[in-house]
């Protein structure tokens, strides 16, 4: 129930966020200089910006492609045949840019009309307005987002068709309704922010509304444990897929796992218990909170294990059987054509639509109140400051601008549909940081 | 029946004598450990009554100077003051209601930077965390910059690289975990580039399935951070087992010890620190008996004797461990270039020999000899293993990482030259004989367990102790003896409290580590190369194949 002071003090710093927002991203103000980092540059978030209150590619002075990591996607680029093409020249028809999720001959087939889906981020950790945001604009975009592990809240029900259920170690909120809603379960094994230690959700973020949900105390901090108890190997893991079948037998199974020196195992794995999509998730991953001594140093860049994995996959014979999912640290559309070239065939997003709705990538999810904008709490206060239409509209012109670029890479490489490009480290060289 | 209970008996007993076995072997490590089979054995179900998880007790010790701050939020007041008047004449006479009032008074930042009496006409800095909420409101008057004055606590090993990009810098992070021994936990990904060079191009492994925890819970195992200083024997058959004589070791909670700090960066304070907290935590320190002249003595059972001159050497005092500086004796100064020189081979004769009469001099001490990394430090710390039966070898390189050269050799960082003696030693079958202790460039809890896979048994931290005591540095500090650390007052209890703390967060952050990578025992970890990715390994498997890689050869443009 939202009293009026509350509604008079949401309406003020809405507005003003939002405008300010706005006014950053046609750059009619000065960007901070405390904004960005090595990761999400200033360019980034500013043309992440852009792309969500536009739907359009940012101008050419901004980078809007790479960060300045000095690594990985920032140092790989496209080798293109030709150059400077011109949205406004690409016949939209003419280029598939969807992706099957389902790519074993049984089951029921799923595809979505753009590589990406959006990645699991639980009630608590963000705003109730932002996970209904996501849910609404996936529905939109034919793709889906997915609940994290902090339960199924019913306002995400009229969006069912487009929401991955998270079945995760701690098993919070799970229950055998949730699984029969959700056309996919993702059964999360580890999460590359924060691999092998389970999830975090600190005390100020389990308000009563949260712990309801998780069935959990209030106010207390929860944590995950790592792994899932009841598995000590891929058999086990098999079980909890049977499990899954038995409540909802349509349901594609996705399993979520960290990249670890032994990636490829665990993925081939994974394959055999039954899984439909693999996920990995790289160690430079979005998270609400993490151990920072985790972050950096706990198991492989993403960009290292895509490769690994998929040609594993293909020696092994099983590659056209299973979908390869890789997420973590993946923040533009040329990232996920890259991620796609290094052998994946499509991409999570998480952090990227954070911004899109005005995140500054500050990291200050985890403490106190969380986020000050809304995003990243479960403040009852802060939650509403994102409108759920204005939220929702900057995620589809996010992927809607990100949609025009992948269409110009693939002109660019004379290639006609995204799948065409996964596994072609062809196209791509190996040169300067950025746009160097 | 009567068979059956002979079983179960016999069964109780193989048990117990398993038990007893790994204990003296170190495998198992309990609070009480029993140093013979012939002694009296106590009782399985007496040693679980005894037993006790180790846990370090943290208390919060706040700095006693500012802390830097990387923010400095900026505020036009006239354009805040615009602002007021705008929404003060809008609301009107609505303002007798408290509800716009508060509206009026509510302000664009949820941590306090404008919570002070005058709001955002006086920020409070210190409080900012970057949210660049306020600039998101107000663009046209609020601004937030980097603090110019956030690197000038420290040197550059423990800046942020990039100031205009960073937001935290390694002094930053070791201040707050001396003031609270919290595993620090943030919101977001890694912000950090990509994986540069030093530590940050390892990174450890982690399983998906197999795994303790870190609190025991859910029936799994509990993690063991305990260590020793020492070799261990190799023992062939268990009739030789029960009549072999355990060779002397230090035992240690946790796989840090502090270094020896020269006077030139220590005084009595820092030292008495170090003495109370290293027997508060059950580590060791290290320090020349001139050095704890006033120290209490019941702090004095956790040092480990540091010797650097032949006097001292000759002088015979007693102690559980000694640390002999061969290069110093031998008047090479340590941390310079001249230090490489030790293993000349006329300089190296002469430290073999003072390695033997160390040995004779002190019989029954752990004898450590502290030797500096070169290039050719693998085959010769080999031969002095071979030649004298030593306990220890501490490898040092400088305070920024970097190994030691002469002419003939390279500089590199301490990672590789680490890595080559431990597998040198492992070549020629010697690798239990001793522990390896290293130290230079180790500053941060996750250079830890990375130290551990290239080899290292035990770290020994030195520059980390003063920065948790917020020392102040001028200049570089590539070494002890270029004095780049100011040395001030404090109350040793204030001293103690904060590397209490720092070690009890690294201690955790090492949980963490071991946890994710499914081991239940530090000493797993030394050098378990299987279990860390290296970025020159793992990035040509990957990006081998693609134009352009081998040409730049991955290298920083």
């Amino acid at each position: 129930m939202i009293t009026q002071g509350l509604e008079l003090k949401v309406e003020k710093h809405s507005s003003h966020i939002n405008r300010g927002i706005d006014l950053l991203a046609q750059l009619k103000v000065q960007p901070p200089a405390a904004l960005g980092n090595y990761r999400w540059t200033p360019d980034l978030i500013i043309s992440t910006y852009y792309q969500a209150m536009t739907g359009e590619i940012p101008p050419k002075d901004l980078n809007y492609k790479t960060g300045l990591s000095n690594g990985g996607f920032d140092r790989l680029h496209f080798d293109f045949a030709e150059k400077n093409i011109d949205h406004s020249t690409v016949d939209e028809r003419s280029f598939d840019l969807s992706i099957d999720l389902n790519r074993k001959s049984s089951g029921k087939k799923i595809k979505i009309s753009q590589p990406t889906y959006g990645g699991g981020m639980s009630f608590g950790s963000i705003s109730l307005n932002f996970m209904v945001a996501r849910a609404m604009a996936a529905q939109q975009l034919n793709t889906f987002t997915c609940t994290g592990e902090g339960g199924y809240p019913e306002d995400l029900l009229p969006y069912k068709d487009n929401v991955i259920t998270q079945v995760a170690t701690g098993l919070f909120g799970v229950r055998e309704e949730t699984i029969r809603n959700s056309p996919i379960i993702e059964f999360k094994y580890a999460q590359g922010a924060k691999p092998g230690l389970g999830g975090h959700l600190l005390a100020d973020k389990v308000t009563t509304q949260v712990a309801k949900m998780r069935d959990s105390m209030a106010f207390s901090s929860l944590f995950s444990p790592s792994p899932f108890h009841s598995v000590y190997s891929v058999e086990d893991h098999k079980k909890h897929v049977d499990w899954i079948k038995i409540t909802n037998p349509t349901a594609l199974i996705s399993v979520k796992v960290s990249t670890p020196k032994d990636v490829e195992m665990v993925a081939i794995g994974s394959y055999f218990a039954g899984a439909n999509i693999i996920h990995i998730d790289g160690a430079f991953g979005g998270t609400g909170a993490a151990p920072e001594i985790a972050k950096k140093n706990i198991a492989m860049p993403i960009e290292y294990a895509i490769p690994k994995v998929h040609k594993y996959l293909e020696r092994e014979g099983v590659r056209d059987d299973i979908t390869l999912i890789a997420s973590g640290g993946i923040r533009t559309a040329y990232d996920v054509a890259k991620a796609i070239a290094l052998g994946a065939d499509g991409a999570v997003i998480g952090t990227a639509e954070n911004i899109a709705i005005g995140c500054t990538h500050c990291g200050n999810c985890e403490r106190g109140r969380g986020c000050q904008i809304g995003i990243a709490t479960a403040d009852p206060e802060l939650g509403y400051y994102r409108p759920v239409d204005w939220a929702a509209t900057r995620i589809v012109n996010l992927y809607q601008a990100w949609k025009k670029q992948y269409r110009i890479i693939l002109a660019g490489l004379g290639l006609k549909s995204i799948s065409e490009l996964r596994g072609r480290t062809d196209l791509l060289f190996y040169g300067g940081n950025g746009n160097e | 029946m009567g068979c059956t209970l002979c079983e179960i008996s016999n069964c109780f007993l193989r048990v117990k004598f398993l038990c007893s076995l790994l204990i003296k072997q170190g495998v198992i490590l309990e609070k009480e450990e029993y140093v013979c089979l012939s002694e009296s054995k106590p009782e399985i179900a007496e040693t679980r009554t005894k037993y006790q998880r180790f846990k370090i007790k943290t208390e919060h010790a706040p700095p006693r100077r500012p802390k830097p701050f990387p923010f400095y939020p900026k505020v036009g007041k006239m354009g805040l003051f615009k602002t007021l008047l705008k929404e003060t004449l809008a609301y009107n006479f609505k303002l007798l209601k408290e509800e716009y009032r508060s509206v009026l008074l509510s302000r664009p930042c949820i941590y306090g930077v404008f919570s002070g009496p005058v709001g955002g006409f006086a920020p409070r800095r210190e409080l900012c965390t970057g949210c660049l909420r306020c600039v998101q409101e107000f663009p046209d008057f609020c601004t937030v910059e980097r603090n110019p004055e956030f690197n000038k606590f420290a040197d550059s090993y423990w800046q942020a690289k990039d100031p205009t990009k960073e937001s935290t810098s390694p002094y930053l992070l070791i201040v707050n975990e001396a003031e609270n021994g919290k595993i620090p936990v943030k919101g977001m990904g890694y912000k950090g580039s990509f994986a540069d060079q030093g530590w940050d191009t390892i990174w450890t492994d982690m399983s998906e399935i197999v795994r303790p925890t870190r609190d025991g819970i859910y029936g799994r195992e509990y993690i063991s951070t305990e260590t020793f200083i020492g070799g261990r024997d190799i023992v062939s058959s268990f009739q030789t087992l029960t009549h072999q004589k355990i060779r002397r070791h230090l035992k240690l909670t946790v796989p840090i010890i502090f270094d020896f700090l020269p006077p030139q960066i220590s005084n009595k304070i820092v030292i008495e620190s170090i003495a109370k907290a290293s027997k508060e935590v059950g580590t060791y320190f290290t320090a020349t008996a001139d050095q704890v002249t006033q120290v209490r003595s019941e702090f004095l059972q956790n040092q480990i004797l540091h010797i650097s001159t032949r006097e001292d050497l000759e002088r015979k005092i007693m102690a559980d461990a000694v640390e002999i500086d061969l290069g110093s004796i031998l008047g090479l100064k340590p941390f310079e270039e001249e230090v490489a020189g030790i293993y000349r081979t006329e300089n190296w004769l002469e430290a073999m020999k003072i390695a033997e009469m160390a040995k004779d001099l002190y019989p029954n001490s752990v004898l450590i000899f502290k030797l500096p990394l070169t290039e050719s430090a693998r085959t010769k710390v080999v031969e002095l293993v071979k030649s004298v039966q030593i306990d220890g070898v501490h490898l040092y390189a400088d305070y920024h990482g970097q190994t030691f050269a002469d002419d003939f050799e390279f500089q590199e960082f301490i990672k590789d030259s680490l890595r080559r003696v431990h597998e040198c030693l492992i070549q020629e079958g010697k690798r239990d004989q001793i522990s390896i202790i290293a130290s230079g460039g180790i500053i941060l809890a996750e250079h830890v367990p990375k130290a551990m896979i290239c080899g290292a048994d035990i770290i020994a931290i030195n520059t980390t102790a003063l920065v948790a005591l917020q020392m102040k540095f001028k200049g570089e500090c590539r070494n002890p003896y270029d004095s780049g650390i100011h040395l001030d007052g404090f109350s040793t209890q204030w001293g103690k409290q904060r590397l209490v703390n720092l070690l009890a967060a690294w201690h955790y952050q090492l949980l963490e580590v071991l946890s994710a990578m499914g081991m239940r025992d530090v000493r797993r970890l030394r050098g378990d190369i299987g279990r860390a990715i290296f970025k020159e390994e793992i990035e040509m498997e990957a990006f081998g194949e693609i134009k352009g890689f081998r040409t730049t050869g991955g290298k920083k443009f």
